[in-house]
Parts: C-alpha cells; sequence; structure tokens
C-alpha cells in the first residue's frame, strides 16, 4: 500500500492516540495499528507531533493537577539515592529515603523544602532522543536546573545554555561523557534566577540541539 | 495477577476499582501513548500503572485526585523505562560555571527556529483550527464538531490532513536549520 495514502481507519488514528474512542473501537483500531504498516507509521508521527503540540500548550483542558508536580520532585529529591539500585526495589527504597530525608531536611546537603521549583518535559529536538525532564530549583545563590535525559547520542560532550529575555545566550556548563554513557541525570547550577531565564536547552560540542524547552515566550509588538 | 483477575477480585470486595480503571484507562493510556508511540509499550506501562494502583488502592480511595496519581504513576514508568538502558549516572559534581555570555550565539538549532505556534500559522485556517479545538485546547471530537460547525466524520479526516501537513512542515523546517 502505498505510505501518503490513508487506509480505512486512517481517520481514526488520531482519536485514538487522544483517548477518546469507545473501548469497543479503540480495541477494533489497535488490532489493525498492529498488521498495518501505514497506520503504525502514522501512529508513532502522530504520537510526537501531538506531544509536541502539547508541550508547547499550556491551556490545555486537562487535569494534570500539582499533584504530578509534586510527585515529579520527590522523584528528583531521591534520584542521586538510587544509584546502583536494583529495579525491582528502585522505586520503593527510593521512596522511604526519601520520605525520611524529607523528615530530617537533608538531601546530599541541599534541601529541597523550597516550593519555588519547576517540573517541566523537555521538547524533542530533530530526533527521537527519548523522554527527557528538566527541574528547575530557586537557590538563594540562583538557579539550579537538573535534566533527567534518558537517551543521549554517542559524543564526547553534552552541554546546558539558558538564553535571558535580552537574547544574550550562555552556555552555562558541558558534561564530559563517557563512551557507554547513553542516558543520565546532569545539574547545572547558574546565578540567573528563574524569572531571567527564558529559555534553556542540551547541545553538542558540534552544535546540534538535542532538546531545547521555550520557557516563556516574549510578547510580539 | 492479570488484570482481568484482578478486577475479578476487586468486584467481589469492591467495585470502585473496576469503576476507576474503567474510567481512567483511556486517558492513561493517551498519555502514554503519545510519549511512546509504541503500542505494545503503552499497554505494558499501562497495565504495570494499574497494578500499582491495586497495590495502594487503599491511597487512591482517600485521594483527592487518583487520575493525577495515575498519570504521575505512568509517567516514572515511562522514564524508569528509557532509562533502564543504562546506568544511572549523575554528574552533579563534575559540574562548572561559566559566566561569560555569549551573544548572538548560533549553537542551537530549535532555539532559533520560529516557534511551533509560528508553525501552525503556515497550515490551512481548516487544518489549524482543528488541531488548535482538538489538540492545544482538547475538545473531543464531537465538541469540534458543534465549535467548528462541521460534521464529526470531517473533524477527523481534517485532524489527520492536519497533522500529516504539520510534520512535512516540521520535517521541512528541520532541514532547513540543519542546513544554516
Amino acid at each position: 500500500m502505498n505510505m501518503s495514502e490513508p487506509c480505512e481507519f486512517s481517520f481514526e488514528l488520531a482519536p485514538f492516540i487522544l483517548g477518546e474512542l469507545q473501548e469497543e473501537d479503540a480495541r477494533s483500531v489497535r488490532e489493525h495499528i498492529v498488521g498495518c504498516d501505514v497506520c503504525s507509521h502514522d501512529l508513532e508521527e502522530f504520537c510526537e507531533t501531538i506531544s509536541l503540540l502539547e508541550s508547547g500548550s499550556p491551556n490545555r483542558r486537562q487535569d494534570v493537577s500539582l499533584a504530578t508536580v509534586r510527585s515529579t520532585k520527590t522523584r528528583a529529591r531521591t534520584e542521586d539515592l538510587l544509584l546502583d539500585r536494583r529495579k525491582s526495589t528502585r522505586w520503593l527504597v527510593g521512596s522511604l529515603v526519601a520520605a525520611v530525608a524529607a523528615l530530617l531536611g537533608f538531601v546530599g546537603g541541599n534541601t529541597y523544602s523550597n516550593l519555588s521549583s519547576n517540573s517541566m518535559d523537555l521538547l524533542r529536538g530533530s530526533q527521537n532522543v527519548g523522554y527527557s525532564t528538566v527541574v528547575f530549583q530557586s537557590k538563594s545563590w540562583g538557579t539550579e536546573m537538573r535534566f533527567t535525559l534518558s537517551k543521549i547520542p554517542k559524543v564526547a560532550e553534552i552541554g546546558a545554555w539558558v538564553k535571558l529575555e535580552d537574547g544574550t545566550r550562555s552556555t552555562v556548563c558541558w558534561w564530559p561523557l563517557a563512551p557507554h554513557e547513553t542516558s543520565g541525570t546532569f545539574v547545572a547550577s547558574t546565578p540567573l534566577s528563574y524569572a531571567q531565564i527564558k529559555s534553556i536547552g542540551i547541545i553538542t560540542k558540534n552544535s546540534h540541539s538535542l532538546w531545547w524547552l521555550p520557557i516563556r515566550s516574549t510578547p510580539k509588538q | 495477577m492479570t488484570m482481568s483477575r484482578m478486577l475479578l477480585v476487586m468486584d467481589g470486595e469492591d467495585g470502585s476499582f473496576n469503576e476507576l480503571e474503567r474510567f481512567h484507562r483511556a486517558s492513561i493510556q493517551s498519555y502514554v501513548l503519545k510519549r511512546t508511540g509504541n503500542l505494545y509499550l503503552t499497554e505494558e506501562i499501562v497495565q504495570e500503572t494499574f497494578t500499582r494502583a491495586w497495590n495502594s488502592r487503599e491511597t487512591l480511595k482517600r485521594h483527592e485526585n487518583p487520575k493525577a496519581w495515575l498519570l504521575t504513576v505512568a509517567k516514572n514508568l515511562i522514564v524508569d523505562h528509557y532509562r533502564d538502558s543504562s546506568r544511572f549516572t549523575s554528574k552533579g559534581s563534575e559540574l562548572r560555571l561559566l559566566s561569560q555570555p555569549q551573544v548572538g550565539d548560533s549553537t542551537s538549532n530549535f532555539e532559533s527556529a520560529e516557534s511551533l505556534k509560528d508553525l501552525l500559522k503556515l497550515l490551512s485556517e481548516d487544518h489549524r483550527n482543528v488541531l488548535m479545538c482538538c489538540v492545544i485546547e482538547g475538545y473531543s471530537t464531537h465538541e469540534a464538531s458543534e465549535i467548528l460547525k462541521i460534521p464529526a466524520g470531517t473533524v477527523k479526516s481534517r485532524l489527520f490532513y492536519a497533522l500529516k501537513d504539520l510534520r512535512v512542515k516540521l520535517s521541512e523546517k528541520e532541514k532547513s536549520i540543519e542546513h544554516e
């Protein structure tokens, strides 16, 4: 079948992805996609495009409440402590340790009790680089940015940059990568306040942009 | 315990979990699918999400927003999945601060590109409207049909072609940035 021509289920793909089909209809579409190259291909592309559209749409009518953000923060707080934990026990142990750490007010010398933090999904660049997030934490000296990158290409170094409201851009830091490193958590610090940062991103030495996140857009005159 | 078995047991004790699963499954599935683009992985993550929900059903009964709880679990499972392939590494101690801002630095592809909103402006009005309604504002096909005053079938077909069109525009933009 020609990949550019729609098949009989093509128009149901977007409603399927958006989760608005009845259970039985969704099952039919799912069964069809499994055996249809055209729809499998379209599904993958549509998922990425819709995800991208939603990422840039803070007004979307969905009730991902503060609870989601709070939980993500708790997760970030436990991340350093999850190192070398087996997958099956990682979640439980991490949660317990985070609870104890929160009670003691101590996590690696930094408390995350400050509520002025934001957790966001990083937009994907020109390649499918996986699902990645960034958590901003306001500190007395500026802003800490904790990137959790789920997929990194085989490069020697990656860096983080921030762009200011006046258009200037500053590379905050570079992190050397080990050959086997394909994911990880990277922390960058900047003396800038969160309010001063217009956008952030991750780049490689050959200037290829991996992720970027426009925090706020400047209104056009 | 499989989901069907779990629901059978739950039905005997308390129908509320079955109700919860029926009510939220589609939106959790949609949330995961959009982020993975993979049907099998989506099914696996959704299944695991509701397994954890079952294990925490006492907490969920009292939770003021079970959907947010489910979305958080799903989100964490997605992150875990992508993180699984390699060892988890913290680089906090290796950061270094470079203080000099680089005015006019053009090392980013996407940062210098038009925003997604600007890309939407390149689409036809019909395509833009249907994407605004169904994807950005989150209205259902039927709601969009009433708002745009077109049949629901037309909303679906326009949505399909609008996504295709936007995909083409995105690819063109990426290519032009790569050539710069």
